[in-house]
């Protein structure tokens, strides 16, 4: 009985770091594409909130459509509640993005789209699996890479984590980039580890041809980009597996 | 409702009265950009956190209550 309640407990907490990594990716790539800055206390506050509204539902009510419509609204109106009441707080110097209602509806669809994938497309017997599973790796690995960025650039410039780097070019060609190779990925192998080491491989490699080619990074950072793209791509797909395997109707 | 809902509800509503009586406090600390964690509104992240689980509860008291809702998955 133990057993089963902790496995519930997992199921559930894999599935919400699945869903509010790609959220979040999906919630990036269109403040970048807006000409907003994406700061990593915001991102980190943001993913805090939806992970646990996402965790909770999922463990304590359930998965149906109705539960991840809820969930999808639930989520950023919360947070919305959230960025309203600390607002005083912000610096206005350094901080620039100024949160509107219409955002929720944002965040709301970005959710449920990440929500819809998780439970349902990657789910499929058919060749769209393999998209959907493309996709859903794809923007949970850009998420994790924007957060490498914005960590590295904390710690090395000291500086507020700002996605400086973060150009409409490089967030967009390493989403695009990270689906279709790990889409090709998915189409040729089997599920397994051998998948997860090629989608390394090959995301690493390529991504950081590309952050180099862009100019992003020095000729040393591309060893170390590629190694870490490499272990994320890694993480996103064994992640991304794992629940896709799960069975709730238990 | 479940005794262990009923104490994960008190809980929450004992951490929502204590966030609650954070937020009446004026603070001037602000660092950074002012949010995020380790800064002044810690407190409001607590608050926030404390909403999350009032709602969710909510939401599952209402499931449970409306007849011939199915459930998937979850407990």
């Amino acid at each position: 009985m133990a057993r089963r309640r902790s496995s519930i407990v997992l199921r559930s907490f894999l599935f919400a770091v699945l869903v509010t990594l790609a959220m979040n990716a999906l919630d990036m790539t269109y403040h970048v594409l807006t000409d907003t800055a994406v700061h990593l206390g915001y991102v980190a506050v943001k993913f805090t909130v939806i992970f646990l509204t996402v965790f909770l539902i999922d463990w304590l009510v359930g998965r149906s459509w109705k539960d991840q419509v809820f969930g999808s609204i639930a989520g950023p109106a919360i947070f919305f509640v959230y960025y309203l009441v600390a607002t005083p707080t912000l610096d206005r110097s350094q901080f620039v993005i100024d949160e509107a209602i219409w955002y929720v509806a944002v965040h709301a669809v970005a959710l449920g789209l990440s929500y819809w994938l998780a439970s349902t497309v990657v789910k499929r017997a058919d060749g769209w699996r393999h998209v959907g599973r493309g996709v859903l790796v794809g923007v949970a690995f850009t998420c994790l890479d924007l957060a490498y960025r914005m960590v590295e650039e904390r710690l090395r410039l000291d500086l507020e984590g700002v996605l400086s780097v973060a150009v409409p070019g490089y967030v967009v060609w390493h989403l695009v980039l990270a689906v279709a190779v790990v889409t090709f990925v998915s189409w040729v192998s089997r599920v397994g580890w051998r998948s997860y080491v090629l989608a390394g491989l090959a995301v690493g490699a390529v991504l950081a041809w590309q952050s180099a080619a862009a100019g992003f990074v020095t000729p040393f950072g591309v060893f170390v980009d590629g190694i870490v793209f490499g272990v994320l791509a890694v993480v996103t797909s064994c992640l991304a597996d794992r629940v896709a395997a799960q069975d709730v109707s238990a | 409702m479940k005794k262990r809902v009923k104490i994960l509800l008190a809980i929450i509503f004992v951490c929502a009265l204590i966030a609650a009586t954070f937020l009446l406090i004026p603070g001037k600390v602000q660092r950074d950009i002012g949010i995020g964690f380790g800064r002044f509104n810690d407190r409001v992240l607590i608050g926030t956190i404390a909403l999350i689980g009032v709602v969710v509860l909510s939401w599952k008291v209402w499931r449970e209550k409306k007849p011939g809702n199915k459930r998937s998955g979850g407990r």
